[in-house]
């Protein structure tokens, strides 16, 4: 980081990111200090244990097929082949996991004070639960490494059941009571007495972030939270299971893995890439079909990882459409589709930017720039659509959306997110990085993040002005016909994403392999 | 196509803001000819590669491939061409065959299976053939980026260290393959710090040390110009003699 600040873009997205940081805790801080009345701790201690629940299953369900602790290369070369023996090595990797939860703890802390009535309890039950979830994860490695890995599937398919089922209950709950809210289903679940059973361990961590008091609150609730940690710390170091060797080959697998991440998104979330399935080549179409071809077939092979996004587009989407079932108005449903549709871009690089290390093999191929850049932008933005018209489906099947919106929607869509991944191709050209972050605390990184996405909504914005204006036009020609504002704001869509084509092609062009790809 | 250099490069120049990447450089291959790049770390061997195959342009002078100029025509130039580099990036989610069937499809290789079959088993991937390639060793890797090199039959092969991570009967094969290609009337360049390598298939010397060239010319000129050794001097003494500061001559010595 101290390298970055020597030059001035570097220490300028360092500035910008610790102007984002003091955004985001400041007012929370802020509230925390003036607003300390607000605070009501009842409802965190009835959410808290949920979230950790969630976040417990979540880090062990997406370790995916790993079944070992992971190492960097560094630590491979220097720790697994020096003279320290395995419980030594299993007690490093404990410090370092409360090294970091100390500092993690610090940070979550300040941006959550308004929520909490004690900081000095929320840190303290912040750094017991990062503990948790690290030791429990620890734990499910090496229960794994000493049971096999049949019996370690099925623990991590049943874990998986109950995080489904802990999502999907209120969900079943909310569609028979007709007019409730997500509230009153997610009241229903947590006190009935499989809610209970099921959160009893993480209600602890909640009761010790929310203590009003040192005694006995906080000593009561902490000390329990310290002693679960420590039987599990205890628990890792008596299993003792010989995990090195799966650890070294884990390692390596993972090390791969976080590469692809850095090279882009889903591919990153999807473990090893199975082969599945065949696709016959397209038409060349310029050289444009090959190139989508192979995106098309990146796609399909890490579809794991297409699966973890449904899911989550899915939980964002449909509690929301749930709520506003039999509402009469479908701008929140649109307006939640349009916004989320804007940062799935991130996640969806079958493009320039999973394509970061191929850039050179793209240039020496014969095709024109104008080409490749298509080919590079058809998958994603078939695949979007796809997510979105699911969406629209389900709203429609809810009555949330007009039948006849559906086809109009296939038509709007697919020039709207040519230019939603040109716009994000475009500026990751002329201002090319790593998808992730090889630092929790890389403030440049989020400086830089954020620098993109104002750069983002400024040019998606500018589009939205000239295909409102082009509506606006044609309501003053012809009046309030439906059909023709539609077709007039789709129109000059189209052109700006027609126009756009260029602009990332010379973007490509003038992208140099030496200079410009990022570490 | 005319009796010129296959590859022409005249008068190319790379600068990165300050950095001088290389200087001036001009020399030509042709038919036939194997010119071998050589030059210690930070010489500009990798940039004169890139910058010959379209992937980097150049700051100043003409890269040209069978008179096809790599800026102004790129496209032609691309057709001839085939680039090896030195750290074959595969794309993770393609098998070996499906490599060939995109570079096929991206050259336009008409009716390639019969030509992709025979490279399978020319570099031993017959049995890799529907391993995706983020399951395959460095040494795989190397081979299926050569097999695709070779798919479109460019006339002009540019090799960037291409013996890393292959085995013995890889390394017999590839050279076997370079001085075929060359027999057919391929131009070829090859970048390589293993200068046994250069001396065993090389026809041509490049000698590259900061951008600058040093010595271009016949693998035996290079003999007498740098060391006057003789014919038995081996490359490594040349290669020290030209890019080393000599020693002064030490006193009562000429």
């Amino acid at each position: 980081m101290v390298r970055g600040l020597k030059t001035p873009r570097g220490a300028l997205l360092f500035l910008i990111g610790c102007g984002m940081f003091v955004l985001w805790i400041g007012p929370g801080l802020f509230m925390g200090i003036t607003h300390r009345r607000a605070v009501d701790p009842e409802a965190m201690r009835a959410n808290v244990p949920a979230v950790l629940l969630l976040m417990c299953g979540w880090t062990i369900l997406n370790s995916g097929g790993d079944k070992a602790i992971y190492f960097s290369p560094g630590e491979v070369n220097f720790l697994l082949g020096g003279p320290f023996l395995r419980r030594e090595l299993l007690a490093y990797k404990l410090l370092l996991g409360i090294q970091g939860a100390a500092l993690s703890s610090l940070i979550f802390a300040m941006a959550f004070l308004a929520y909490f009535p004690w900081w000095f309890a929320t840190y303290i039950g912040i750094f017991l639960s990062l503990g948790l979830i690290q030791l429990l994860s620890m734990s499910c490695l090496l229960v794994g490494e000493s049971v096999g890995e049949r019996a370690y599937s099925r623990a991590r398919k049943l874990l998986f059941a109950m995080v489904v089922a802990l999502i999907a209950l209120p969900a079943v709950r909310l569609v028979s009571l007709n007019n409730g809210n997500i509230g009153d289903a997610w009241t229903y679940v947590r006190e009935s007495t499989a809610g209970q059973a099921l959160l009893a361990v993480f209600n602890v961590y909640g009761r010790a972030m929310t203590a009003e008091s040192f005694y006995p609150e906080l000593v009561v609730w902490g000390g329990l939270a310290l002693a679960i940690n420590c039987a599990l710390a205890v628990f890792v170091i008596w299993l003792d299971s010989d995990y090195v060797e799966a650890s070294v080959i884990h390692s390596q697998r993972l090390y791969e893995r976080l590469q692809r991440t850095r090279r882009g998104g889903l591919a990153g979330w999807s473990g090893q890439v199975k082969k599945r399935g065949r696709l016959a080549q397209l038409p060349w179409f310029g050289g444009a079909g090959p190139i989508a071809w192979r995106q098309l077939v990146s796609a399909l092979r890490n579809s794991r990882g297409m699966l973890i996004m449904l899911v989550i587009v899915a939980l964002a989407v449909f509690p929301a459409m749930l709520a506003l079932r039999g509402g009469r108005t479908q701008i929140p449903v649109l307006g939640a589709v349009g916004w989320m549709s804007v940062f799935l871009t991130q996640r969806i690089t079958f493009d320039f930017r999973g394509d970061l290390d191929h850039i050179d093999v793209l240039k020496s191929l014969p095709v024109r720039p104008t080409y490749i850049v298509l080919g590079e932008l058809l998958t994603p933005v078939f695949v979007l659509t796809v997510l979105q018209l699911l969406i629209a489906v389900v709203a429609t099947a809810l009555a949330l959306l007009p039948s006849n919106v559906l086809g109009l929607a296939a038509i709007i869509l697919v020039p709207f997110n040519f230019v939603l991944f040109e716009i994000d191709n475009l500026l990751f050209l002329l201002f090319p990085s790593r998808q992730m972050t090889g630092r929790p605390t890389d403030v440049q990184f989020i400086g830089r993040t954020m620098l993109m996405m104002f750069a983002k909504f400024i040019l998606l914005a500018i589009t939205a002005a000239l295909v409102a204006g082009a509506g606006f036009l044609v309501y003053l020609a012809v009046g309030k016909v439906p059909l023709a504002i539609v077709g007039a704001g789709t129109f000059v869509l189209a052109i700006i994403s027609a126009a756009l084509v260029p602009g990332v092609a010379w973007a490509f062009r003038r992208f140099d392999i030496s200079t410009e790809t990022p570490p | 196509m005319n009796s010129g250099p296959v590859i022409a490069v005249e008068d190319f120049h790379k600068t990165y803001r300050d950095t001088v990447a290389v200087a001036g450089l001009s020399f030509g291959v042709s038919a036939g000819e194997i010119l071998g790049l050589v030059g210690p770390n930070g010489a500009g061997k990798t940039t004169t590669l890139r910058a010959v195959t379209g992937i980097i342009p150049p700051t100043r002078g003409r890269l040209r491939i069978h008179e096809h100029d790599v800026v102004a025509d790129s496209i032609a130039a691309k057709r001839e061409l085939a680039y090896v580099p030195d750290d074959p990036r595969l794309f993770d989610a393609l098998t070996v065959w499906e490599h060939l069937e995109f570079t096929a499809s991206a050259y336009r290789v008409a009716d390639f299976a019969p030509r992709a079959e025979r490279l399978l088993h020319e570099f031993e991937l017959t049995e890799q053939r529907n391993t995706i390639s983020q399951e395959l060793s460095r040494g795989m890797r190397q081979k299926v980026s050569i097999a695709c090199a070779y798919l479109h039959e460019p006339t002009a092969i540019l090799f960037d260290e291409p013996l890393t991570g292959l085995d013995p009967r890889g390394i017999r094969t590839l050279k076997q393959s370079i001085h075929d290609r060359a027999h057919n009337g391929g131009a070829i360049i090859i970048s390589s710090h293993l200068l046994s390598l250069i001396e065993d298939l090389c026809t041509h010397l490049l000698i590259l040390h900061r951008g600058q060239r040093l010595f271009f010319g016949r693998v035996s000129e290079a003999r007498t110009t740098f060391a006057q050794m003789g014919a038995d001097a081996s490359l490594e003494d040349v290669f020290f003699r030209a890019t080393e500061p000599q020693p002064p001559p030490l006193p009562g010595q000429s």
